[in-house]
């Protein structure tokens, strides 16, 4: 489990895992001890890649033993270089990022979470709008969503949207700065469970009016490369509005973590 | 129309705007000096809604058939937090709609990422065919002086996107390798042989031959070392499996690093996706700027 301690999903699929296969079976490792840990990590001439990680209290992860990995990291911190310069400590991080990448792309199916960037982060480079946008492609329904560097520049606002600016000036609708245009619903997380779907691997988590969209909604996980999301809707007069793709789901529902953990111990008994 | 995204005074995206211009296609130039003078409104459910304005047009992104974007690190900021806002939210919402938009783009940002992890990427270019240099990411030293008795000579580089120059590992490096507990660095064993920079521009191949002792010949001349540059026709296997190379990184121009061995074998270090060519077609004359225009045409 590659999440952070505040990470209360992660804790909890982790719980559940471990409940199930025993505490042996499941290891947290939090992103700042990714740092400090000894690596090894070869890539041979063929492509082939080994990784040995041995944490600060001397666990040894040896890729050839790990079975399966939730990622959920968003950032690794370079520890041991706060009194450097910010370059410095910028190119640690980018290093940290890239070695974690590689690393996890050679755990190939095995790694749960993330699309398999080269930042290993598990959300990559894939911005909200931009998962949106291949939502469209993969023909479900998406709220309408506008972008301007200026807020006068979309016109009167329709019905149901709000204009948030990027930053405070005077002048409203006429300031000279950039605005999101989104559904006037404030923003998910206290949603109804009815209007959210996980993907799970093959599994697909969720019931009411977004059910039909299940397919779609495995589709678009593909597209982006992901094995792990969920897509939250809002309701509209015509049905559900696909608001937000999240590449890192909270996993606050039961349902949700069961998903999770029935994915990760099916991953750990074909390994 | 085709857009061109980034600086006007840099060299490839420089050289590709004069391709076009010779060729009478219509375009644009969206200056990244200037992304707080310029205006685009993007909508996630298509471009029917989305318009860019630049230098006192406004232009429907639906009428953007496709694009070259070289986006570099952005420059000096505004002082005004208004124009550096926008100057922001352009940049963002553009790379967005770079990544989403049915137009051709050279090359999608997404694309562009695998570069971000060498090894990530030697990874994925080993899939495809290429040998790819024996690799040790450490920080321990032990493990150092370990490859290092393995392959005799090795060399060091960053393996991020962060730029590094390619040094040999020598007796001086050894005796300050402790230093490396503070991060873990890239190894690779030498790999003897000529280099050879490919590019891809669609499933068109342009091949530059490098003769040079230097270890990394981008940097020769700081060692006062001479650089060779000549057009080469690699073996037709070769030339395919560039392409097959570009093609499964999602990739529509590429710049690919080979080194052929004394035994005949290819090895590949990396594939640039934001390719420097026109240093090699100013040296060489291979029409590379010609055929990325060409192939922005053929949408």
């Amino acid at each position: 489990m590659l999440a952070e301690r505040t990470d209360e999903g992660a804790a909890r699929v982790a719980a559940a895992v471990a409940g199930r296969l025993g505490h042996g079976h499941v290891l947290c490792v939090r992103p700042a001890e990714l740092g400090p840990a000894r690596w090894s990590h070869r890539v041979d001439a063929s492509g082939a890649a080994r990784t040995r990680i041995t944490l600060t209290d001397g666990t040894l992860l040896d890729s050839r033993r790990t079975g399966a990995v939730l990622n959920r990291l968003q950032h690794i911190p370079a520890v041991g270089f706060g009194a450097a310069s910010a370059k410095d400590r910028d190119y640690a991080r980018a290093e940290l990022h890239a070695l974690t990448a590689s690393w996890l792309l050679s755990l190939g199916s095995r790694v749960v979470g993330g699309t398999a960037g080269a930042y290993g982060t598990a959300e990559g480079p894939i911005s909200p709008m931009a998962a949106l946008a291949v939502a469209v492609r993969c023909e479900l329904p998406v709220a309408r969503r506008l972008t301007s560097t200026r807020a006068g520049l979309t016109g009167p606002l329709p019905p149901g949207l709000r204009a948030t600016p990027h930053l405070r000036w005077p002048g409203g609708r006429g300031a000279p700065v950039p605005v999101d245009i989104g559904p006037e619903r404030p923003g998910p997380g206290g949603q109804d469970p009815a209007d959210r779907i996980l993907v799970a691997g093959d599994n697909v988590v969720g019931d009411g009016p977004v059910v039909p969209y299940a397919p779609r909604c495995r589709l678009l996980a593909e597209r982006l490369n992901s094995r792990l999301l969920e897509l939250r809707f809002l309701r509209t007069d015509t049905g559900p509005a696909l608001a937000e793709v999240d590449l890192c789901p909270p996993l606050d529902l039961p349902a949700h973590r069961t998903a999770v953990a029935d994915l990760l111990i099916a991953l750990l008994e074909l390994a | 129309m085709i857009a061109f995204y980034g600086y006007p005074d840099d060299a490839p995206l420089a050289r590709a705007v004069d391709a076009a211009r010779e060729a009478d296609i219509e375009h644009v130039v969206i200056d990244q000096h200037r992304l707080d003078r310029h205006d685009l409104v993007t909508e996630v459910t298509g471009d029917s809604g989305g318009f860019l304005r630049a230098w006192g047009t406004r232009l429907p992104l639906s009428r953007i058939t496709a694009v070259y974007a070289r986006p570099l690190e952005p420059g000096a900021a505004s002082a005004d937090p208004a124009a550096r806002a926008r100057a922001v939210a352009f940049h963002r919402a553009f790379t967005d709609w770079l990544d989403s938009t049915a137009s051709r783009v050279v090359n999608r940002p997404r694309a562009m990422e695998s570069n971000a992890s060498k090894p990530y990427q030697a990874q994925l270019i080993a899939r495809t065919g290429f040998l790819v240099p024996d690799t040790l990411v450490t920080n321990v030293p032990d493990e150092v002086r370990e490859f290092r008795a393995q392959h005799g000579r090795i060399v060091y580089k960053s393996l991020s996107a962060v730029r590094s120059i390619v040094r040999e590992f020598d007796d001086e490096d050894e005796r300050r390798l402790e230093r490396i507990r503070a991060l873990p660095t890239q190894f690779q064993a030498y790999v003897p042989g000529r280099d050879v920079r490919v590019h891809t521009v669609g499933g068109r191949v342009f091949a530059t031959a490098v003769d040079c002792e230097a270890t990394d010949y981008r940097y020769a001349a700081r060692d006062g070392m001479p650089v060779e540059m000549s057009t080469y026709r690699p073996p037709d296997d070769v030339a395919e499996r560039c392409v097959r190379l570009s093609a499964a990184l999602g990739l529509l121009l590429a710049g690919i690093d080979l080194r052929l061995r004394p035994d005949g074998r290819w090895v590949c270090f990396e594939v640039n996706p934001m390719p420097a060519f026109s240093y090699f077609e100013s040296l060489t004359g291979l029409p590379i700027s010609e055929a990325v225009v060409r192939l922005l045409r053929e949408t």
